[in-house]
């Protein structure tokens, strides 16, 4: 199960809900009010593919990945 | 002081470097599932978040990070804790002179007992000084394997104030959470005139919503643990870290006075003191691993079974990631992009310290003369030192402050007394 835009996916079976990642990108990701897992934006297209992988890096739970290339 | 009480010296793999140190804590094959007998067994931490692995951990930390979430902590900084920063220093300073340990712990407790769902009466000072005597057990018990002297004595002095605060707090808040919970939604409670849709929203409550889930294996003693942890976890590390801070800023200003004239009433330039003050002082100098399986952390390759130390200590003194003068406080200095000022204090991965954000807020913003976003929390230990320093604290030179030598973690305190003057103004 993953929501993604082309560039960055998250992984819903392994997203603990941490918001790290919505601290540190709230135009790239956010937290759902349902499952209070993350979601990735539409925003996210717009951001520095550079700031995406750092919250990929950063993410507790190695639930978010960034494609190389924007497909 | 470097591992002055030998804290490195058991039979562990140690890793000092700050990539080998993060690399270890973002890897899934290590786990905190260290030795069950003295660590976990009728400890505070037996089946505690912090020690959990897997789909178990996962599945917890699910249900107990919903609160800390952004909005959340906003309202607790921001509405919420200046005011017991105000009440609570006016109750407790006596003649000019109070303990950081003792005020530390009394400031943080109150918001500690409020996230883990700890009712009390708020006009009791009595209340807050047990439970700090709880929270000093806890943490004593949490960190058994840096105990210095006798372990089965920490063990015993644990499993009979985990009972004692079970008896006095959890389960009267627990009562009255169940009351409220099985109540339809609107519908006043009679007990309290309180309204069933307005359950307090803490980690006690969030527990009992899912103990029908068996998968989560949420039984009574746990649901005891699990609020005891959360209260010593909140009050312990805040306090210790106010402490440390203060500490070194009274040694930075004394060598830096114009500086600080200029920057200290900037709550930017106070809350990139506590980051640096964690960096330089992590309250958990050696953070421990266990290998499940075979793995590998940089080019190190770890043999299942292993036991590591991840000495957050020199990480965070690594020259290649806080350049040449890594060893010294500066909270002036540059740090690369993508490197938290804090080092590796919080830990990292799945283990992160859940409360990090509410305790130390956001990364401070490279420039300290721009507003920050919106969206950007101080922390409530900025707060706290803010409320000192603007009360003009001092260490009190007739009595030295002690450090706690109970740990081999030499990080911490048991006293740090203090004179201070001038009213709060938050």
């Amino acid at each position: 199960v993953t929501a993604d835009t082309p560039l960055a996916t998250v992984d819903l079976d392994r997203c603990v809900g941490s918001g790290d990642c919505a601290m540190a990108l709230p135009q790239a990701f956010a937290l759902d009010d349902g499952d209070g897992l993350a979601r990735v934006l539409d925003g996210a297209a717009a951001v520095d593919p550079k700031l995406l992988r750092r919250a990929a890096a950063n993410c507790p739970s190695g639930a978010i990945s960034v494609e190389e290339e924007a497909s | 002081v470097e591992d002055p009480r030998g804290m490195y010296e058991e039979d562990a793999l140690i890793f000092t470097r700050f990539a080998d140190v993060q690399a270890a804590l973002f890897n899934r094959d290590l786990s905190r599932s260290l030795d069950k007998r003295t660590f976990e067994e009728g400890n505070v931490r037996e089946r505690n978040l912090s020690v959990l692995h897997g789909t178990e951990h996962r599945d917890r930390r699910r249900i107990e990070n919903r609160l800390f979430q952004s909005a959340r902590l906003a309202m607790y900084e921001r509405e919420l804790f200046p005011q017991i920063v105000v009440d609570t220093m006016d109750r407790v300073v006596e003649d000019g002179r109070a303990d950081l340990f003792r005020l530390g712990y009394l400031l943080s407790v109150v918001l500690s007992a409020r996230t883990a769902g700890v009712d009390r009466d708020p006009d009791s000072v009595d209340q807050l000084e047990t439970l700090i005597k709880h929270v000093d057990v806890f943490s004593e018990a949490s960190a058994i394997e840096d105990t210095i002297g006798d372990k089965e004595a920490v063990r015993r002095r644990v499993t009979d104030d985990l009972a004692e605060f079970d008896r006095a707090f959890v389960r009267p808040s627990r009562e009255r959470r169940e009351r409220l919970l099985a109540r339809p939604e609107g519908q006043l409670d009679e007990a309290t005139g309180e309204q069933a849709d307005h359950v307090p929203d803490d980690v006690l409550t969030r527990l009992l919503q899912n103990k029908h889930n068996q998968a989560l294996r949420l039984d009574d003693g746990l649901i005891v643990r699990e609020v005891a942890s959360y209260l010593q976890a909140g009050t312990h590390t805040s306090a210790t870290t106010m402490i440390n801070t203060l500490d070194l800023i009274f040694q930075w200003r004394a060598r830096h006075p114009e500086e600080w004239a200029a920057l200290s009433p900037n709550r930017l330039f106070i809350q990139r003191c506590v980051h640096e003050a964690l960096r330089v002082r992590p309250t958990n100098p050696g953070i421990r691993r266990l290998a499940e399986v075979d793995t590998k952390v940089g080019d190190t390759e770890i043999p299942a079974g292993s036991r590591l130390i991840l000495s957050t200590w020199f990480a965070n003194r690594d020259e290649s990631a806080y350049g040449p003068d890594a060893d010294g406080f500066d909270p002036l200095r540059s740090v690369p992009e993508g490197i938290a000022r804090w080092g590796t204090s919080f830990g990292a991965g799945m283990h992160a310290c859940i409360g990090r954000t509410l305790s130390v807020g956001t990364p401070v913003p490279e420039s300290l003369d721009e507003a920050p976003p919106d969206s950007h929390l101080y922390g409530l230990v900025t707060l706290m030192v803010e409320g000192l320093l603007g009360r003009g604290v001092e260490p009190d030179p007739e009595r030295p402050a002690v450090p706690d030598d109970r740990t081999k973690r030499w990080t911490r305190w048991r006293s740090y007394p203090v004179r201070v003057s001038a009213k709060v103004t938050l």
